[in-house]
């Protein structure tokens, strides 16, 4: 069964058709890629799963729920967090606020523990223990924002501003977790270190939606593939075997 | 080490916990006012223009909070405050005089109808942006202050309408302003806690986010609808109780003092201050308010009324005639200086601190304390040597 499930997705700019009906599989544990070419339609997909932007028809199934055209806070209730694109840090706010407006739309839980001889316990976890558990995560996965927490946001690296975008992210403990383009303008070892700070967050068992223009490096990292080509998914299989195709990648990917 | 200087320094370890809680210097300023009122009681010589500013300053410092979270934190603009100021004057006027409710019903129903004014602005708002936003509230203040002047059976029209009873249990009351003063430090304090939570709670938080970013704050789950409209609530009900509190110490509203100027003052408190910072809108109100009422309103230079002015002039035999007709002059024209003085302080605050004057007193102190440490490290040197 699939986390996210896109059927038959039409979406409309106006008069011009962006997306002309798409399908997509996510599966838990996985990161999955949507790649292609600028006007491809790869972040109008991702915004429209986030509800930011509308769908014309179609449906979006997150956990066999139908989430099509829900408002971006209630998603984010659901466990659906982007990591916008550009970043959008908040930046007359420190990092350590930003981080704190992350975990904003975590609530407190009771967990379900079955023990071997068939008693469930029942644990409580409050917000505040969870946003605080959250953020030593986070400032394990980012070490650089440890140390410049008491800092301005609008002072950090691009790099820096990125990690603090995705582990604003995080801070939300999403299910899903919608990146938009992190590699956008910084410099080759920081798309690196990025991109292993993505796979860390999926070995913690958290999946990944991921829109990139950084075909190769994705590749590298995803482990399913779709590309998009004028609002149609032209292409899709195993990142591992679309990488061994050296022709595809060149004409579709450019890398 | 011995028992004693342990538990002595854990009275200090208590101590400092004690002076770096938050509400420490909420109740600080709250003793002050209240000691400048008993200094007063015991026959210091503090003339009633002053404890008058310092009353009505209070309630503005209360309007200027609701709307430092409505600018500051929710980053919306508003031009409306006035409107609602006098709404609630005219509320606990009429509510009074002609009704005879008691005050603490009439403190309840004004914030129920700030609530659902607020409700109605914020879905107004919803749609309007930055400087327009601004202009629409400027349009709904006119139309209320209009409402004023022509709802002579609420209001008393242009004449204002006075209040010098009001009813506490049952029986109308003369107000005694001493203690309503009081009550006002009471009630400053209490709104400067509760302020000082809603700044730094979640709310607080999802404010700021959406004044960033807010395609970023919907992302991370905040509700541009929730957050628009308790904004404007809560800087509403600021705004009606601190003019319930106003008719309360004051006891005259008229409609020519609800006008722009009153939100373009209270606008420019929160931003020669700082428009994020509890003691920020503070000191900013005390520098437009409180300045012009306490020293631009009560310097009086003329010469029949000023004995030292009139000493001077004696100096002068031969030019009796221009000095005197300066100096009355003069005094006419003290008074609108305060316009002056607030204009050329804004301009330097914007150019010069844009974070307003607390930003100011924060990077004094930084490098005031920056400097002892330097000097502490020299006078070490000086007496034990050079370490390495």
């Amino acid at each position: 069964m699939a986390l996210l499930e896109i059927k038959d997705l039409v979406v409309d700019y106006g008069v011009i058709r962006a997306i002309k009906g798409i399908q997509l599989e996510v599966h838990q544990g996985s990161i999955v890629a949507i790649l292609g070419s600028n006007g491809a339609g790869k972040t109008t997909t991702i915004r429209t799963i986030n509800g930011v932007v509308k769908a014309k028809s179609g449906q979006i199934l997150f956990e066999d729920k139908n989430i099509t055209n829900l408002d971006p806070y209630k998603l984010a209730a659901k466990g659906i967090i982007q990591s916008p694109e550009g970043r959008l840090i908040l930046r007359g706010l420190t990092v350590e606020e930003n981080l704190y407006v992350g975990a904003y739309s975590v609530k407190s839980k009771t967990i379900r523990i079955t023990q071997a001889d068939g008693t469930v316990l029942t644990k409580k976890q409050s917000a505040r223990a969870l946003t605080k558990q959250s953020l030593q995560e986070v400032f394990e996965l980012f070490p650089v924002l440890k140390e410049r927490r008491k800092q301005q946001a609008s002072t950090l690296s691009g790099g820096e501003q990125q990690m603090l975008a995705i582990g604003r992210a995080l801070m939300g403990r999403p299910k899903l977790l919608l990146l938009d383009e992190p590699s956008l303008g910084l410099a080759p070892l920081i798309v690196q270190d990025i991109f292993k700070a993505i796979v860390k967050i999926k070995e913690q068992g958290t999946t990944i939606l991921i829109v990139e223009q950084n075909a190769f490096q994705t590749l590298k990292i995803a482990d399913y593939v779709y590309v998009l080509e004028l609002g149609k998914v032209k292409i899709k299989g195993n990142a591992a075997d679309l990488l061994k195709d050296d022709q595809l990648v060149k004409a579709y990917l450019g890398a | 080490m011995n028992s004693l200087s342990l538990i002595r320094q854990k009275r200090i370890g208590q101590l400092k916990s004690l002076i770096h809680h938050p509400y420490f210097g909420f109740l600080v300023v709250g003793a002050l006012l209240l000691f400048m009122q008993g200094l007063r009681a015991a026959g210091v010589n503090i003339s009633i223009t002053v404890m008058r500013t310092f009353g009505l300053t209070m309630i503005y410092v209360i309007i200027g909070l609701g709307f430092s979270i409505l600018l500051g934190y929710a980053g919306l603009a508003s031009l409306g405050t006035a409107g609602f100021v006098g709404i609630g004057t005219y509320l606990v006027g009429y509510l009074t005089t002609k009704m005879g409710f008691p005050i603490y019903i009439i403190i309840i129903i004004s914030i129920l109808g700030a609530i659902l004014i607020g409700l109605i602005i914020g879905f107004i708002s919803l749609r309007i942006e930055g400087m327009y936003l601004a202009i629409i509230t400027l349009g709904l203040s006119e139309i209320l202050n209009e409402v004023f002047k022509n709802a002579v059976e609420f209001t008393n029209g242009t004449n204002g309408l006075n209040m010098s009873t009001i009813v506490f249990f049952g029986t109308f009351e003369v107000i005694n302003i001493e203690t309503i003063f009081t009550a006002l430090v009471f009630i400053l304090v209490l709104v400067m806690v509760i302020t000082f939570n809603i700044m730094k709670s979640p709310t607080g938080r999802a404010m700021l986010a959406m004044k960033n970013s807010e395609s970023a704050a919907q992302a991370m789950g905040v509700s541009i609808l929730k957050y628009r409209l308790m904004a404007f609530m809560i800087a509403t009900v600021y705004a009606v109780v601190g003019g319930v509190l106003y008719m309360t110490y004051f006891g005259f509203s008229i409609p020519s003092s609800w006008g722009l100027a009153f939100s373009l003052n209270i606008l420019a408190a929160i931003i020669v201050g700082g428009s994020r910072s509890i003691y920020g809108v503070l000191l900013g109100t005390f520098m437009i308010f409180g300045l012009d009422m306490a020293v631009f309103q009560t310097i009086n230079v003329s010469p029949t009324q000023n004995a030292s002015v009139a000493a001077f002039i004696a100096r002068f035999p031969e030019h009796t005639e221009q000095l005197s007709e300066f100096f009355r002059s003069l005094n006419g024209a003290i008074p609108t200086m305060s316009y002056i003085f607030n204009g050329v302080l804004i301009i330097i605050v914007i150019m010069f601190y844009p974070g307003g004057l607390y930003q100011l007193v924060i990077t004094l102190k930084a490098k005031i304390s920056k400097l002892i440490s330097k000097v502490m490290k020299k006078v070490k040197v000086y007496r034990y040597g050079e370490d390495r």
